[in-house]
């Protein structure tokens, strides 16, 4: 699964490099082939995984400014996809090092196959996104963008653990009043 | 409870992303957010799918005190309590130091509600004391993005003892001796095996022991005294030291040291005396003097956490608390010896009285093992040898009985001149 995330990482990398090289952007290029190596170099060293999410922070950064510069949005999306699946991959890797080797093979299969749906699924809404045009006035405007807020607040809420939900979560330890000790 | 990172990250990256497209009118900036934002969504939502951590960990280990060199099975249950079936990842942590056998200490399977994963291992770890950690399990989402880890479960000490293997018998032959009867002359005349000395018959003396040979020769009843053999206290000191230690690949004179001083020990024990083990390094590490089988483990059970130490404190052996030892008592000492102040302070505790046994390591012939071809180092390793000499036979004509260790040799071997009751350096 190392190798694949490697693949998925160097490629990201390849594709902004390729994109920015030809659009006759050779500052983003060359930033592309430095991401690539960072990249190789985190997946040999570092054990903790702060780095990878530092290295998909970078593609983002350098997708937003290839796009911003007039960069293919087609070839853009499908590096920060590639990227965001290498480093998923990484840290599944990372989880699964452990296990037996029969085990590892049937789980990472079976991720493998999941997330790369969900990556044809991203690049697929990214590409048909152009095509969608939603008449917006100012109410059905601000309607939305509170609805969107509230959709941001639930899914923080939905992602956070139990625990860090605070007290009084039904079934939680903690939850109730107690009287403190005397 | 430790959920992946990337859930949060995601999240900002695409709404971030999203937020600032739509700050800056770019509908290409928007379409480059979908992806982000379409996994985190399917992230939240696996996340928000991950049923509760609720874990049992049932840990067996086939012995919790073992002996260097021992294997030891681990069979650890993990049962699911959660309500839910789950499908987890699930790996017990094992110390740094240890060697896997047979057996995966980690594992991958769905469990129903009540059901367990089993954990079966075989592992051996090296002399201390180890924790075999808390299970870490991890619970996969169904769609398999998400994962939340836990500890199931409690950490789980075991200790490893040195190899305490028996040796011959070792005559000691301290200055005072304990009211106890034993196997160690006690230089009194009286009831033993040991022929002490003669002196006159006085009336209730047993008529058995008169010498008549002597009686036809003085003509006055001379009576043969045996000397009394008792049990006598000792104390095992092993120096710590690290300055004092050497390492060679993967190979030292400490751990050695530590075997040393096990084995004496227990010969010690064996033989009845009352034995106590002081280790001289980190800090110091006592073990009241004792007689038996429980204080054999005490001693083990203080030499298994025993590790080199460079205190600036302990930097020469004159800080031995020598009032631990009681006056005129046999004291061991294991060391590899540093330099003549070394030798100076064990000479210092045969002035005081202590009959003192010295079991030295030879760094020199562990480093032999490890130097090349070259005549220098060659020189230089034959000048280090004729230095120690010269220390150990002046401690000798001390009246040290000390033992050059050549490390090569099996420790049996080395000690083996020990079990004659003269003195003297092999």
């Amino acid at each position: 699964m190392t190798i694949v995330a490697a693949a998925l990482l160097l490629g990201a990398s390849a594709v902004h490099a390729a994109g920015a090289f030809s659009s006759g952007r050779p500052v983003i290029g060359g930033a592309a082939l430095a991401i690539a190596a960072w990249s190789v170099a985190s997946l040999l060293w570092d054990r903790r995984g702060q780095t990878l999410s530092l290295i998909v922070l970078a593609h983002t950064i350098l997708a937003a400014t290839a796009v911003g510069t007039g960069a293919a949005p087609a070839a853009t999306v499908a590096g920060l996809t590639a990227a965001l699946y290498g480093w998923d991959t990484a840290l599944t890797a990372r989880v699964l090092a452990s296990l037996p080797r029969r085990d590892r093979r049937v789980l990472a299969l079976v991720y493998l196959r999941r997330s790369g749906v969900l990556a044809i699924l991203g690049v697929a809404a990214a590409l048909a996104a152009p095509a969608l045009r939603i008449p917006l006035g100012f109410r059905s405007g601000l309607a939305t963008a509170l609805a969107a807020f509230a959709a941001a607040a639930l899914l923080v809420r939905l992602a956070l653990p139990p625990a860090r939900r605070g007290p009084g979560a039904k079934g939680e330890p903690g939850g109730g009043t107690r009287r403190p000790a005397r | 409870m430790r959920s992946d990172q990337k859930v949060p990250l995601s999240l900002a990256l695409g709404l971030g992303l999203a937020g600032f497209a739509i700050l800056i009118r770019s509908s290409e900036l928007v379409a480059l957010s979908l992806p982000v934002i379409v996994y985190a969504l399917f992230l939240v939502v696996s996340t928000a799918m991950l049923p509760p951590s609720r874990f049992t960990v049932e840990r067996a280990i086939d012995r919790y005190r073992a002996i260097d060199g021992e294997t030891l099975c681990v069979t650890t249950r993990i049962i699911n309590r959660s309500g839910s079936a789950v499908r987890i990842v699930a790996r017990d942590r094992l110390p740094a130091a240890g060697e896997r056998l047979d057996g995966e200490p980690s594992a991958a399977a769905r469990l129903a509600p009540a059901g367990a994963l089993t954990l079966s291992y075989r592992i051996r770890l090296p002399r201390g004391v180890h924790e075999i950690g808390s299970a870490e399990v991890t619970v996969l989402a169904p769609l398999g993005l998400a994962r939340r880890a836990s500890d199931a479960g409690e950490a789980t000490p075991v200790r490893i003892v040195p190899r305490s293997a028996p040796i011959e018998r070792i005559a000691i032959s301290p200055r005072r001796t304990r009211g106890f009867a034993g196997t160690v002359r006690a230089r009194l005349g009286g009831q033993g095996l040991e022929f002490f000395g003669c002196r006159a018959y006085t009336p209730g003396d047993d008529v058995r022991r008169i010498n008549w040979r002597a009686y036809a020769r003085r003509d006055a009843l001379v009576i043969n005294e045996y000397d009394i053999e008792r049990i006598a206290d000792v104390n095992v000191i092993v120096d710590a030291r690290a300055r004092v230690h050497l390492r060679v690949g993967d190979r030292d004179t400490f751990e050695p040291a530590i075997e040393a001083a096990a084995r004496v020990a227990g010969r010690l024990i064996a033989q009845g005396n009352s034995v106590g083990l002081l280790i001289y390094g980190d800090y110091l590490h006592w073990v009241f003097p004792g007689t038996g089988r429980g204080q054999h483990d005490r001693i083990l059970d203080a030499l298994s956490d025993a590790r080199p130490s460079d205190k600036p404190a302990f930097e020469g052996l004159d800080r031995l608390p020598t009032r631990l030892f009681p006056p005129g008592s046999q004291i061991v000492l294991v060391s590899p010896l540093a330099d003549t102040h070394d030798v100076e302070v064990v000479s210092r505790l045969v002035g005081r009285g202590y009959a003192v046994l010295l079991i030295s390591p030879n760094r020199a012939s562990l480093a032999r093992t490890a130097i090349s071809r070259d005549p220098a180092l060659r020189l230089a390793e034959r000048i280090v040898q004729l230095d120690r000499s010269i220390s150990l036979d002046a401690l000798t004509r001390l009246g040290v009985r000390a033992v050059d260790w050549d490390l090569t040799t099996p420790l049996a071997e080395a000690v083996a001149v020990l079990s004659r009751p003269a003195g003297g350096r092999r």
